[in-house]
């Protein structure tokens, strides 16, 4: 895709109205907060500008070079089936412009339900999918060149599927999804796949998506330099094992992995995290129940301030190492209560 | 003598009928065709029995409860909970001697057909090739989806391979035939009309439905009207007082979001129309049930068909 510059501006009426229908924060603290009046940038330079609003935040996601909405919007649950498809035109008035779905045996129908506003949209906003490698191995045992060259097969098919099912003939990136082995980050046949799949014109960068075993999938993707984003599974209190719906065993707080995250983007990956505040969630959203479970990393800065407890969780995160921050929202409430997060993060810390 | 040598016949053919209706009920308990029982034990050795000729379980036949779910389907279970589901019998079938052809067969137990309709619908593939199985089924690519009373099948395969495809098929075919569909209707289907609804178009929604968490239990379909497809729905609420606050709630959500809202009197049909920035909802209130029309471009589309709706809607 070229490189842009797409800012809309905003009437200030729409904007107030906006954010005081999240009614979390005060409206004049919301405007200073979310950088009203902020001006373009008039230098030309070389960053992808997509979407911007006042009611918004944004950071470089590496070496894409791609300015992101610090809230990215997670389709692969919400749309699925065409359930929450009347989100999105909210999201694109608030300044979402990146969305990240998944394959369609996963996230059945989201895809498809993307799609016509993917292609409303095209030139407007940054759409990333993912698939699986589909390889029988252990975190610790390394992949042979035979299940190398199968994961890699499917990876490429379930690609072409995306595309067919997002009926585009590109998407903006194509991650590996929910890696926990190593070798597979390092593996020659997976990587020829995807630079076959960019020559072709069918994608423009790669990532991988990890929330297990998380720290070495990282370490392994800065040594290979070959990746551009990663998608970790991530809390203020350290890193998120999706299979046990635990903190990792072990997990250093999400402060002291700064050194790692740091290396990651001086190597120009772009760093999403995901599944930030499951742990908080009820069980019936596959967490633990627990809304405080991450107050003993705050200041009582953030205890104090009027974010509730998912807010304070993505604030944290976002002023803590992520780029942006990937969230699954299912309906208006969550979206209003996650904007302002993402808007707003910066403000709660010095 | 000759009525005592009658007596004896009745009452002979009597205790014999009665010998084989026991015995068609033993049958019934103890074999697999046409089995009754839904125990997850039952469910682990029907999904067994459908390994093919030639071809083993990896590992064994797995379930899993609501509660751990997840550790199967990841970020999916989340999906089936939405649905009250009650659990989910798993299976992986190899080619012996060559694991690169392999299908997964997933039976959700999702407790009730209103339910199990609410996934299937949820996750159906629009214009995919229907097969005749169940209530409701399709075949996608070498997968198969299947609609089967409380449950919901499906039969997913590595490859689209030929070889699988019709594995695939034999598979679904024999679980079809063994697992039992209580016949319990689904309410909205039948409640939603049927004249110019689109094709495989009802959904239905637990919660969330479109995105709004008050509206609950909720049916969506398509119609088309003119040229023109409108996106229906269809609520049926515990009481006309709730259904009451729905179309309230409904009101405060678009002056949220929308431009305006007009309540109107068209042909004697309350309604509530609501620009929502360049699409029209129109909701309405008829007894315990609230329905409507969302994203129509055009609000005399949106309200002519609401009444159409209204008009075709019993009063509950």
């Amino acid at each position: 895709m070229n490189k842009e510059d797409d800012r809309c501006s905003m009437e200030r009426g729409k904007f107030i109205k906006l954010l005081a229908a999240a009614a979390a924060v005060s409206e004049p603290a919301l405007l200073a907060a979310a950088g009203f009046g902020t001006k373009a940038q008039t230098k030309p330079d070389k960053l992808i500008h997509r979407n911007e609003q006042p009611t918004m935040t944004y950071r470089k996601l590496g070496r894409t070079n791609f300015m992101s909405s610090r809230l990215v919007f997670g389709c692969g649950a919400a749309l699925s089936g065409g359930r929450n498809v009347r989100l999105l035109d909210r999201t694109f008035d608030v300044g979402i412009n990146h969305y990240d779905v998944g394959y369609d045996d996963y996230y059945k129908g989201s895809e498809r339900s993307l799609a016509p506003f993917m292609k409303a949209h095209r030139e407007k906003i940054w759409v990333a999918s993912k698939a699986p490698l589909s390889v029988r191995v252990k975190p610790e045992e390394s992949i042979t060149l035979e299940q190398a060259k199968t994961a890699a097969k499917y990876w490429t098919k379930q690609l072409n599927s995306s595309l067919i099912n997002l009926q585009t003939e590109y998407v903006d990136a194509y991650y590996l999804m929910g890696v926990d082995n190593p070798s597979l980050i390092n593996s020659e046949e997976i990587y020829r796949a995807f630079l076959d799949a960019k020559a072709a014109g069918k994608v423009g960068h790669w990532g991988v998506s990890t929330h297990k075993n998380a720290q070495k999938i990282l370490e392994a993707m800065i040594e290979t330099g070959w990746y551009d984003l990663a998608m970790i599974g991530i809390t203020p209190a350290g890193w998120y094992d999706w299979t046990t719906k635990e903190l990792a065993e072990g997990t250093p707080p999400l402060v002291d992995l700064q050194p790692l995250l740091k290396r990651a983007r001086e190597a120009g990956i772009g760093l999403i995290g995901m599944k930030t505040v499951r742990y908080l969630a009820p069980m019936t959203s596959l967490g633990k129940g627990d809304p405080a479970a991450f107050d003993k990393v705050y200041d009582e800065d953030l205890k104090a301030s009027p974010l509730n407890q998912f807010q304070r969780a993505y604030a944290y995160v976002l002023e803590h190492g992520l780029d942006v921050v990937n969230a699954d929202m299912q309906n208006f409430k969550h979206l209003e209560e996650n904007i302002i997060a993402a808007a707003t993060s910066h403000t709660y810390f010095g | 003598m000759r009525l005592y040598k009658s007596l004896k016949i009745v009452i002979g053919l009597v205790l014999l009928m009665m010998v084989v209706v026991v015995c068609q009920k033993v049958v019934r308990q103890t074999t697999p065709q046409g089995d009754l029982a839904t125990s997850p034990e039952r469910l682990a050795m029907i999904a067994a029995s459908l390994t093919p000729e030639g071809w083993e379980i990896y590992d064994k036949v797995m379930q899993f409860g609501a509660e751990n779910l997840y550790e199967q389907i990841d970020g999916r279970a989340e999906f089936y909970f939405a649905y009250d589901v009650i659990g989910l019998t798993f299976a992986s079938f190899d080619k012996s001697n060559d694991n690169s052809l392999s299908i997964n067969l997933s039976i959700y137990d999702m407790g009730t057909p209103t339910n199990a309709f609410g996934v299937f619908s949820g996750e159906r593939s629009i214009g995919a090739p229907r097969i005749e199985l169940g209530r409701d089924a399709y075949r996608s690519g070498a997968n198969y989806y299947i609609w089967k009373g409380q449950y919901y099948i499906q039969v997913i395969a590595l490859d689209t391979l030929d070889i699988l495809k019709q594995v695939g098929l034999d598979m679904a075919g024999k679980l079809n035939s063994v697992l039992q569909d209580s016949g319990e209707p689904v309410w909205g289907l039948n409640a939603l009309p049927q004249v110019d609804r689109v094709p495989e178009s009802a959904q239905y929604f637990l919660v969330n439905a479109m995105g709004l968490d008050f509206m609950r239990n909720t049916y969506m379909a398509q119609y088309a009207k003119g040229d023109v497809v409108v996106t229906t729905f269809l609520s049926q609420r515990e009481s006309r007082e709730i259904a009451g606050a729905t179309v309230a709630k409904y009101i405060e959500y678009a002056n949220k979001y929308g431009e305006g809202v007009k309540s109107l009197i068209v042909d004697g049909v309350e309604l509530v129309s609501c620009d929502m920035n360049g699409s029209y909802d129109v909701v309405f209130q008829k007894g315990n049930l609230v329905g409507g029309v969302s994203m129509v471009e055009e609000q005399s589309l949106a309200i002519r068909a609401a009444i159409d709706l209204w008009r075709q809607l019993p009063y509950e």
